[in-house]
């Protein structure tokens, strides 16, 4: 079965690194042993806030934590850089009589 | 499990048992009866009581068996309850739409309750049965 989420993060390997439970965890952070579980197991993406508690009780940052595979669509990407770089070219033009 | 999974498969099955023991009647020999509207309307009041005690009783076993766990309640609970009550709410409407197509096609009043009845039950049953799903499959 896919994962429902595409988010990956590292809390199995941090929280044995701190010797941390997942009932612990889920203690500081306000959640249940079984949200932690999901979480881990990327059956969960947690909020922003809990995203936020679970690197401060694992004393990293953020982004040690979890991460988000894959790349922005280059096309998409190009596209956006081509589109900002015309604007800036013709806010430059002199005004048109 | 968490405290709301077992909470919601001992909810869920209550009501299949009890709503399934009440359609089994009412759809069967209640229908043919020509009392009909009084003997359902018994039964329903017999439905409704049987799931306050069951529902209270298994709520009170869970919460002494899982004293720790009985009043955890999280994020990822209340976004699948959320969810769970999104897709019942599309299956109740669906099952009032039926309701008022008997209404208003001049069915007897019998069949437009049984309609509205099996519409609020198969929503609570959705309900409970997607909250398992999504408890066990991850959101």
């Amino acid at each position: 079965m896919a994962k429902p989420t595409h988010v990956t993060n590292r809390i199995t390997e941090l929280r044995a690194a701190t010797n941390m439970s997942q009932a612990e965890l889920g203690d500081l952070i306000g959640v249940t042993r079984q949200t932690v579980n999901a979480i881990e197991r990327s059956k969960y993406s947690p909020s922003l806030e809990a995203a936020f508690r679970i690197a401060r009780a694992l004393n990293v940052s953020l982004d040690n934590v979890f991460q988000y595979p894959g790349q922005f669509p280059v096309r998409k990407l190009q596209r956006t850089t081509t589109t900002r770089k015309l604007t800036q070219d013709r806010d430059q033009l002199p005004p048109t009589t | 499990m968490t405290f709301q999974e077992k909470s919601t498969l001992t909810m869920t099955a209550i009501m299949v048992l009890v709503y399934g023991w009440y359609f089994t009647l009412v759809l069967g020999p209640i229908a043919g009866s020509p009392a009909r509207e009084v003997a359902y309307t018994g039964l329903m009041v017999a439905v409704v009581v049987l799931l306050v005690i069951l529902a209270a009783a298994s709520q009170v076993v869970l919460a002494i068996a899982f004293r720790s766990q009985a009043n955890a309640d999280d994020e990822r609970d209340r976004l699948i309850t959320l969810r769970s009550g999104e897709i019942a709410g599309y299956i109740l409407a669906v099952g009032v739409c039926a309701g008022i197509g008997l209404a208003m096609m001049q069915s007897d009043t019998f069949w437009i309750a049984q309609a509205l009845i099996g519409a609020l039950v198969l929503a609570e049953v959705s309900k409970g049965v997607s909250k398992l799903v999504l408890y066990r499959r991850g959101l």
